[in-house]
C-alpha cells in the first residue's frame, strides 16, 4: 500500500490558497501530519477521503486515481474527522453497523461479531444501547475510531483522534493503531499532540500555510534540534526576560524561581545546559527557526 | 453497479432514525388516535350507533375516505421529513464518515428516499388496518379488501414520491429547510384551495379533490384519468429526486454519475409531462369537442325535423364495445315536402352502414349530426330508415346545456369525492340514457340558440340487447329472454328509452296490477333481511303510498311497470333550466344510486335507530315490526318529495341555504315522460304545464329557510322578476338558482287565470282529460288553447305574449284583519275578514290558506309523508289591477293562523302569515262567506297620521366599519351583500342590516333592520314627514318575535330600547321596556313638533340580544 501526492493544490473559491504543490509519498505504516491550524491539514485530508475536490495534482492510492476511481478508494478508507460530535438519533451499536454495512460488510453474521468486537476494542460494549448522541466526548471519540477501523480499511486517516481522550485511552488508542500499522495499511494521523507522534510514527510530514515544510522520520526532525534545547534556572525577573526572547517549552516553578526549557540556537548570558531534544522540541525549533512561526503556536 | 445492500443499509438506518423523531412520532400518533375516533365515530356510533351511511353504504368508501385525510396530513409532514435529511445531513459532522463510504449518490438518496417512504407506508399501514378492523368491526357493510389496496397505490404512494421528490429538490436548490417549508406549504395551500379542481384536477397532487369513488358495479370507472393523474405525479417526483442526486452536495463515485442522473431526470420528467398533457388534452379536446356540436346544431337548427315513428334496436354488448343495429320508421309530419332532413348520434359511435328505404344511403357524418339529403318526403309520406354502428359513447358529448363551469365542479359528498359519469360502457356493466344519444335522434341537439332538442317526439321502441352471460339487460317495455338475448317492447309510445346492462338480481311483485321490479347488484343484497319480519305488508305500503300520491297530484300512474334499478354511484345529473326530469328518472324506471350512497332513508337499520333516538313514536308501544314499516316508508318518501335536503354553507358569517331538487322525485314518471305540450314561441312552455301539475305535491316555500338566509328563492324569483321579464331571466344562466321558481311563480298565475274563470274543479277535469287525450303524445299549446276556448271561451294565448315579456307585478296591501266566532244556524263558526287592494296596475292572484285545529310544528317531518292531524283550507283570489276587495270565510274549525300567498308580486314575504289570536264569539257578527269588491283601498296610514318605515329612502342608520384587518385582507371585495339577511339573535349582524316577516311593518315589504346589541353608537334615524305644527303622538312599530326571534326559544325578552325623539329644538330619550310592550304600534309619548319633518332615532343600546328598528308613527291631536 502506497500513497503518491504529486503537486496537489487547492484553492477555495474565496481564493484562500489552502494546499500549494504538495508532493507527499506514504507508504505503509503509521503517517504523521503535524502543522498549526491553517497550515491546510484539515484540507489534505478532506480531499484524501474524497470529501473535496483538489483543484489540480494527482493522487494515487495504491495506484487508483483519487479523482477516478473513488469507488475504489472509497471501498479501502477508514476517516475520522476532527469534528465528530453530532449524530442522528442511533445508538452506539447501530451506528457502526451503519458503518459497517456501508464499508462493505454484508454478512450480518460476521458483522455482529465484528461491530461488537470493535465496541469491545474501544471500550464501547457497554454502552451499546445508549444513544450515540449522548455519549460523552471521549467515548463519541472512540466510537468515531471504532467506526473509522471497521473491516479493516487499507487507508486510515484519522484528524485529531486523541483529543478528549485521557491518557490511558490516548495510549490504549496509540497501541492499537500501532498493531494495525504494522499490516499492509497505511495510516495518516493529522494532530497537534505531537506525542501521538513520536511514539508510533514512522514517517511523518509538516505542513505549514499548505505548503510542506519538512518530510521524514521523526527522528529526522529531532536530530534537527540536537544541542538547540537548553535548560535554564532563572529568577522571576530572569524567566520574565527568558520569555521575551526564546520560546519557551516549559516552565517549572521551584524553590529558586523557575526551571525552564527553551528552544534556541544559543542562550547568551544564561546559565543552562544542552539538554536532549524531543519531537516536540523538534517542533518548536523547527517552526522557530525555520519559519519563524513561533506565535502561531 | 447498483448496490441494494448499500439502499438498504441508508433505508433502514433512515428509517430507524425517522420513526424515532418526535416530529414524526407526534404526527403518526395524532393520525391514528383521529383515524380511530374518527372510524368509531363515523362507523359504531353515529346515529346512536347505526353509523354514518355515507361511510357505509359503499364500503370502497372506508379506505377511500382514510387515506384522503391521512394524505392530506402527510403530505405536509412529508415535505418536513424530507426537506430535514438534507438539513441533518448538512448539520451532522458524522455525516461525512457515511459520505466517504464506497456508494453512489444514487443509492444514497435512494437509500434515504426509501426510508421516507417507508415510514409513511408504515403508517399508512396502521392507518388503514385501523380502518379495516372498525370495518369488520361495523355492521351492515362489507370489507372491500382490495380497495384497501387500490387506494394506497393511487392516494398516498404517488403523493409521496412525489412531495417527497420535490421537497428533497426545492431543499437541495435553497437549501433552506424554513424558506423550502413555507414555499412548499404556499403550494400546497393554493393547489387545495385555488386549482383544485382545474384542468380536470390536473394540480391536485395529493388526489384531495378527485373523484375515486369505487363501484361495485364497475370499479373506477375513470381508472385511465387516475392512473394518468397518478402516474404523471409519480414521475414528476420520480424525476425530482434523480435532480436531487445530482444536487447532493457530495463528490460522486465516477466523474460523470452527477451528469448520468440528468438524463433519468429528464426522461421521468418528460414522462410526466406527457402524462400531465394527456391528461389536460383529454379535457381540452373534450371541452373543444362540446363547443363545436351546439355550433353545428345551432348550424342545423332550421332544418326539419322528421318525426320518428318507431325504433327497433338491436344492440350487442362485449367488453367496452357496442355493436347497434337501429331501424326507425320515420314520417314527414311538416306541410312541406323535405328533402334533407338530419339525425344526431353520439360522436362516439362510428356509424358503418346507413339505409333509406332498404337501399344504402349516402349520409354526411359531421361530430354527432348525420345528414340526410337528396331525398325526398313528401307531406305525411313515411320511410324506413336503417343506422349500423359500433363503438363507445363519448360523454363530452351530453348535458351540452351545463355550463363548463358547472361540469368541471366536483361532485363532492361527505368527506370524499364521486365521478361524474353520464354513460357507462364497460366489460361488466353498461348504462345509457337518451342524454348520451346512444341512439340516433331526430333533428339537432341542445345549441345556444337551438331550442329543437327540448321538443320531445313520442314513439315505439323495441329492442333486443345481447350481452355476455351473467349480465341482465333492463330497458322499458315488456322483458323477455329469448335465445339468451332480452328483448323488450313496449306497448306504447316512449319520449325514450334506457338500457342497463349489468351483474343484477331482479325481484319482482305485482302490485294493484302494476309490475314492480327491483334489480339490485347481486351483493347487494341488505334488506331482504331486514324487512322479512314486514315483507307481507311491503306491496300494501307500496299500492298505499303510490295511492296517496296520485291523489295528492290528481293524476294516475301512466306506465304498466315501475322499475328501480340500482346503479353506480357515479352516474350522475345536473339540474336543468330548460328540462325538468332528471337522468335517474327514466320512463317506467328510477336509476337509484348504489346502495343509496348518500341517501339516509336506504339505510334502513339506521332509520330505525334514527327514530328510536327522536323518540319517534311511542317507544313502549311501537313494535320493531311498525319501525320497519316506518323505515320503508321513510324509503317511499324519497321518491314523492320534491325537495331534497337543501345545502347549506357558511359565508362570512352568513348561513347561505340553497333549495336543492331532489333528482329521485318521481313526477316525471307522471308528467315528463308521458306527456309533452310544445310551443314553438314559448319553448318553456311544456316546463310550465309540469311545474303547475307539480305544485299541488309541493309544500311551497321552506318557512325556516327565511329565518336563515333572510328570502326564499321564490322570493328572490319575485325580486327578480321586478327588473327583468320571464324571458330574459330564461336566457340568463347566473339565475339558474331560481328559475325553477320563477316558471313555477309564472305557471300558477297562468293557470289561475284560466281557474279563475272557470272554476277549480271544472279546470280540474278538464286538465284530466286533456291530460288522459294526449298520454304518450306530445301536443301543441295552440291545441291546449282552443279546447279552453271551446270549454270555457278563454283565449290564452294574447295573454302569453305579456305573461313572457312583462315586467310588471302586482302589489298588495292587506287590512283590518279579523277572526271571530259566529254562529251560522246552529252551528258555531269562525269567521276570518280582511280587506286587500292590488295597488298595481296589473292584474294578480293570492291564495288564501288556512291552517285549523291543533298540533303539528312548522317543520314536516320525513317520517311517514304527511303532518300532524291538520286540515289546510286553500281559496285562490283574483284582483284586478288597483281593485280592492273585502273577503270572509266561515270555517268549521279554529284557524291557527292565515297565509297569503301573494305568488309573483312586489310583496316580499311573498307568503304572509297572519297569527290569529284571542278568536271570541262576536253575537252582532253576520255569517258571510265570499268576496266584496270595495271603493276604499287599504291605507298604510289614516288621515292625521304620519308613518316612515324602515323601507324609506329617508331611512339612514349610522354605517360603522368595524371589521378586523384581516377580514379586511381577505375579504375584500366580497361584499355584495344580498339586500336581506335572515333573523339570527345569537350571531346579530354588526351593522344594521334588513329582514323580512310577515309579521314586521311594510307596505309591499315587511322589513326591519336589525343589529347586535352595543354601546348604543349605532343609531337607525327615522325623518318623518308632518304637516303643520303641533302635538303629535309617537308611535313604534316593534314585535316581541322580533326580540325572541322566529325560532320561539326560551329567550326572555327582557331589556328596553332607547328612543331619541327630537322635538322643538330639544331631544328627550324615551326608553321602552320590551316586557310590557304589545305587538304592534306602541306608543312613545306625545310630543309638540314643528317644521316639516320629525327625527326619532333608535340606539343599540340594550340588555337585549339585537335591536330592531321597524317603522315610527306619528298621530297628529
Amino acid at each position: 500500500m502506497k500513497i503518491t501526492i504529486e503537486n496537489l493544490n487547492k484553492v477555495y473559491p474565496n481564493g484562500n490558497h489552502a494546499l500549494k504543490d504538495v508532493n507527499l509519498e506514504i507508504n505503509n505504516g503509521m503517517f504523521g501530519l503535524l502543522g498549526p491550524n491553517g497550515a491546510g491539514k484539515s484540507s489534505l485530508m478532506r480531499i484524501l477521503v474524497t470529501l473535496m475536490q483538489p483543484s489540480s495534482g494527482i493522487v494515487k492510492m495504491d495506484g487508483y486515481d483519487l479523482t477516478k476511481d473513488r469507488e475504489q478508494i472509497r471501498s479501502m478508507l477508514g476517516y475520522l474527522p476532527q469534528d465528530f460530535r453530532f449524530f442522528s438519533h442511533l445508538k452506539t451499536y447501530e451506528f457502526l453497523d451503519y458503518a459497517a454495512r456501508l464499508a462493505g460488510m454484508k454478512n450480518s453474521k460476521e458483522r455482529k461479531l465484528a461491530v461488537d468486537k470493535m465496541l469491545e476494542e474501544v471500550g464501547l460494549f457497554e454502552a451499546r444501547d445508549r444513544q450515540a448522541n449522548k455519549l460523552s466526548g471521549g467515548m463519541k471519540r472512540r466510537l468515531g475510531i471504532a467506526q473509522a477501523l471497521i473491516n479493516e480499511p487499507k487507508i486510515i486517516i484519522v484528524d485529531e483522534p486523541t483529543t478528549g481522550l485521557d491518557p490511558e485511552e490516548r495510549i490504549r488508542f496509540r497501541n492499537l493503531l500501532s498493531t494495525i500499522s504494522t499490516q499492509d495499511v497505511v495510516i495518516i494521523l493529522s494532530t497537534h499532540i505531537v506525542g501521538d507522534i513520536s511514539s508510533s510514527c514512522t514517517d511523518m510530514a509538516l505542513l505549514n500555510k499548505g505548503g510542506l515544510a519538512f518530510t521524514g522520520s521523526p527522528d529526522q526532525l529531532v536530530a534537527r534540534a540536537e544541542g538547540k534545547v537548553w535548560l535554564i534556572q532563572a529568577t522571576e525577573a530572569e524567566y520574565l526576560e527568558i520569555n521575551e526572547k526564546y520560546p519557551v517549552i516549559s516552565n517549572v516553578p521551584n524553590s529558586e524561581g523557575w526551571e525552564i526549557q527553551v528552544v534556541a540556537d544559543s542562550i547568551n548570558g544564561y546559565e543552562g545546559q544542552n539538554i536532549a531534544p524531543n519531537l516536540e522540541h523538534a517542533y518548536v525549533h523547527f517552526m522557530e527557526s525555520n519559519l519563524n512561526q513561533w506565535t502561531a503556536i | 453497479m447498483i448496490s441494494p445492500h448499500n439502499i438498504l443499509s441508508i433505508a433502514k438506518y433512515e428509517i430507524t432514525t425517522l420513526l424515532r423523531s418526535w416530529f414524526f412520532r407526534i404526527f403518526a400518533l395524532l393520525a391514528i388516535v383521529i383515524s380511530f375516533f374518527f372510524n368509531m365515530g363515523t362507523l359504531l356510533m353515529d346515529n346512536n350507533g347505526a353509523g354514518n351511511w355515507n361511510m357505509k353504504a359503499i364500503s370502497s368508501v372506508i379506505p377511500y375516505v382514510n387515506l384522503i385525510m391521512l394524505n392530506l396530513v402527510q403530505a405536509i409532514i412529508a415535505i418536513f421529513l424530507a426537506s430535514d435529511f438534507l438539513k441533518r445531513d448538512k448539520k451532522l459532522d458524522t455525516t461525512d464518515v457515511i459520505y466517504i463510504r464506497s456508494m453512489s449518490n444514487g443509492e444514497y438518496v435512494a437509500g434515504k428516499t426509501i426510508g421516507n417512504l417507508v415510514v409513511f407506508i408504515i403508517l399508512n399501514l396502521i392507518i388503514l388496518l385501523e380502518a379495516l378492523i372498525f370495518n369488520m368491526i361495523a355492521e351492515n357493510v362489507t370489507v372491500n379488501w382490495i380497495a384497501y389496496i387500490e387506494y394506497f397505490l393511487i392516494i398516498s404512494l404517488p403523493t409521496l414520491l412525489f412531495i417527497l421528490g420535490l421537497s428533497f429538490f426545492v431543499m437541495s436548490v435553497l437549501k433552506n429547510q424554513a424558506i423550502t417549508f413555507i414555499l412548499l406549504l404556499g403550494y400546497v395551500a393554493i393547489t387545495i384551495f385555488y386549482l383544485n379542481t382545474k384542468y380536470y384536477f390536473l394540480f391536485d397532487y395529493m388526489a384531495y379533490s378527485m373523484p375515486l369513488l369505487k363501484s361495485d358495479f364497475m370499479g373506477f370507472g375513470n381508472l385511465r384519468a387516475i392512473l394518468i393523474h397518478r402516474g404523471m405525479y409519480a414521475s414528476f417526483g420520480v424525476a425530482f429526486i434523480f435532480l436531487t442526486i445530482s444536487l447532493l452536495k457530495r463528490l460522486p463515485q465516477s466523474p460523470f454519475s452527477n451528469k448520468v442522473t440528468l438524463l433519468p431526470a429528464l426522461i421521468f420528467f418528460a414522462g410526466g409531462v406527457w402524462l400531465g398533457n394527456m391528461h389536460v388534452s383529454t379535457f381540452v379536446n373534450n371541452q373543444a369537442l362540446r363547443e363545436n356540436i351546439r355550433l353545428l346544431n345551432d348550424a342545423n337548427q332550421a332544418v326539419p325535423r322528421l318525426k320518428v315513428e318507431s325504433y327497433v334496436i338491436e344492440l350487442s354488448h362485449s367488453g367496452t364495445n357496442l355493436e347497434v343495429s337501429s331501424k326507425l320508421k320515420v314520417s314527414n309530419s311538416h306541410p312541406e315536402t323535405i328533402d334533407r332532413f338530419i339525425f344526431s348520434l353520439n360522436p362516439g359511435l362510428k356509424l358503418n352502414k346507413v339505409s333509406f328505404n332498404g337501399q344504402e344511403a349516402n349520409v354526411k357524418r359531421e361530430l354527432q349530426l348525420i345528414e340526410f339529403s337528396g331525398l325526398k318526403l313528401e307531406p305525411g309520406e313515411t320511410a324506413e330508415l336503417e343506422f349500423n354502428y359500433s363503438g363507445n359513447l363519448n360523454e363530452a358529448a351530453s348535458f351540452l346545456d351545463v355550463d363548463d363551469k358547472t361540469l368541471q365542479e366536483a361532485y363532492k359528498a361527505f368527506m370524499f369525492q364521486i365521478d361524474k359519469r353520464s354513460a357507462i360502457v364497460s366489460s361488466e356493466f353498461v348504462l345509457l340514457t337518451r342524454e348520451s344519444n346512444w341512439y340516433p335522434i331526430a333533428g339537432t341537439g341542445f345549441g345556444k340558440t337551438s331550442k329543437q332538442w327540448m321538443q320531445k317526439q313520442f314513439s315505439k321502441f323495441e329492442i333486443t340487447v345481447k350481452t355476455k352471460p351473467g349480465l341482465t339487460a333492463i330497458s322499458q317495455g315488456k322483458p323477455e329472454v329469448i335465445d339468451g338475448s332480452f328483448h323488450f317492447t313496449s306497448k306504447h309510445n316512449l319520449p325514450q328509452i334506457s338500457l342497463v346492462i349489468g351483474q343484477y338480481v331482479q325481484k319482482t311483485d305485482t302490485i294493484d296490477g302494476l309490475e314492480f321490479n327491483l334489480y339490485h347488484h347481486k351483493d347487494h343484497d341488505y334488506f331482504t333481511e331486514f324487512f322479512e319480519p314486514v315483507k307481507d305488508t311491503i306491496p300494501d305500503l307500496i299500492g298505499t303510498a303510490l295511492k296517496d300520491y296520485e291523489r295528492k297530484i290528481d293524476m294516475y300512474y301512466p306506465f304498466e311497470r315501475f322499475n328501480l334499478v340500482e346503479v353506480p354511484a357515479q352516474f350522475y345529473s345536473y339540474s336543468r333550466i330548460l328540462i325538468g326530469e332528471s337522468e335517474q328518472v327514466q320512463p317506467e324506471t328510477i336509476l337509484f344510486p348504489e346502495r343509496g350512497l348518500l341517501i339516509n332513508e336506504a339505510d334502513f337499520a339506521g332509520s330505525v335507530v334514527r327514530m328510536e333516538r327522536w323518540g319517534r313514536g311511542d317507544q313502549a308501544s311501537t313494535t320493531p315490526e311498525e319501525k320497519k314499516v316506518m323505515a320503508f316508508n321513510n324509503f317511499l318518501s324519497l321518491f314523492t318529495q320534491a325537495a331534497a335536503r337543501p345545502n347549506f354553507n357558511r359565508s362570512q358569517g352568513e348561513v347561505q341555504v340553497e333549495e336543492k331538487s331532489n333528482p329521485l322525485y318521481f313526477f316525471p314518471l307522471f308528467y315528463n315522460h308521458a306527456y309533452f305540450v310544445q310551443s314553438d314561441e314559448w319553448p318553456i312552455t311544456d316546463r310550465i304545464f309540469e311545474s303547475y301539475l307539480k305544485q299541488s305535491s309541493e309544500s311551497g316555500a321552506m318557512g325556516w329557510m327565511r329565518n336563515m338566509q333572510g328570502m326564499t328563492e321564490n322570493e328572490q324569483a319575485n325580486l327578480a322578476l321586478l327588473d327583468y321579464s320571464f324571458a330574459e331571466l330564461l336566457d340568463d344562466p347566473a339565475r339558474v338558482q331560481i328559475i325553477d321558481n320563477v316558471i313555477q311563480l309564472k305557471g300558477s298565475t297562468l293557470f289561475s287565470i284560466i281557474k279563475r274563470k272557470a272554476g277549480d274543479d271544472a279546470f280540474d277535469d278538464f286538465m284530466f282529460n286533456f291530460l288522459k287525450s294526449i298520454r304518450f303524445n306530445s301536443t301543441t299549446i295552440e291545441d291546449f288553447n282552443d279546447r279552453i276556448q271551446r270549454e270555457f271561451s278563454t283565449d290564452l294565448l294574447p295573454y302569453m305574449g305579456k305573461w313572457f315579456n312583462s315586467k310588471e307585478l302586482p302589489g298588495y296591501l292587506i287590512g283590518g284583519v279579523r277572526a271571530v266566532n259566529v254562529l251560522d244556524g246552529d252551528r258555531l263558526k269562525a269567521m276570518v275578514k280582511f280587506r286587500i287592494t292590488n295597488t298595481e296596475s296589473t292584474e294578480g292572484i293570492i291564495l288564501v290558506q288556512f291552517r285549523l285545529g291543533e298540533g303539528g310544528g312548522p317543520g314536516r317531518g320525513r317520517f311517514g309523508g304527511g303532518g300532524a292531524n291538520m286540515e289546510t283550507i286553500d281559496k285562490l283570489v283574483h284582483l284586478e289591477g288597483t281593485q280592492t276587495k273585502e273577503l270572509s270565510f266561515l270555517l268549521d274549525g279554529t284557524p291557527r293562523n292565515i297565509t297569503i300567498n301573494t305568488f309573483t308580486s312586489r310583496n316580499i314575504p311573498a307568503e304572509l302569515r297572519l297569527p290569529l289570536d284571542n278568536i271570541e264569539e262576536d253575537t252582532k257578527a253576520t255569517p258571510f262567506e265570499g268576496e266584496k269588491i270595495l271603493d276604499v283601498p287599504v291605507r298604510l296610514a289614516e288621515d292625521g297620521e304620519f308613518i316612515s318605515d324602515d323601507e324609506d329612502p329617508s331611512f339612514r342608520f349610522t354605517v360603522s366599519d368595524d371589521k378586523s384587518l384581516l377580514q379586511k385582507l381577505l375579504l375584500k371585495e366580497e361584499q355584495t351583500k344580498e339586500r336581506f339577511v335572515g333573523f339570527n339573535t345569537w350571531r346579530a349582524p354588526r351593522t344594521w342590516r334588513a329582514t323580512t316577516n310577515s309579521s314586521f311593518f311594510g307596505k309591499f315589504i315587511r322589513s326591519a333592520h336589525y343589529v347586535k346589541s352595543g354601546d348604543g353608537s349605532k343609531k337607525a334615524i327615522w325623518s318623518i314627514p308632518i304637516k303643520g305644527d303641533g302635538t303629535y303622538e309617537v308611535f313604534s312599530y316593534i314585535i316581541k318575535s322580533g326580540q325572541r326571534g322566529p325560532r320561539r326559544d326560551n329567550q326572555d325578552s327582557g331589556g328596553e330600547y332607547t328612543y331619541t325623539v327630537y322635538h322643538n329644538g330639544e331631544k328627550e330619550e324615551v326608553m321602552v321596556d320590551l316586557k310590557t310592550i304589545e305587538d304592534g304600534w306602541n306608543s312613545l309619548g306625545s310630543f309638540y313638533f314643528s317644521g316639516d319633518t320629525v327625527k326619532v332615532e333608535l340606539g343599540n343600546k340594550t340588555a337585549a340580544q339585537v335591536v330592531v328598528a321597524d317603522a315610527i308613527k306619528l298621530v297628529k291631536q
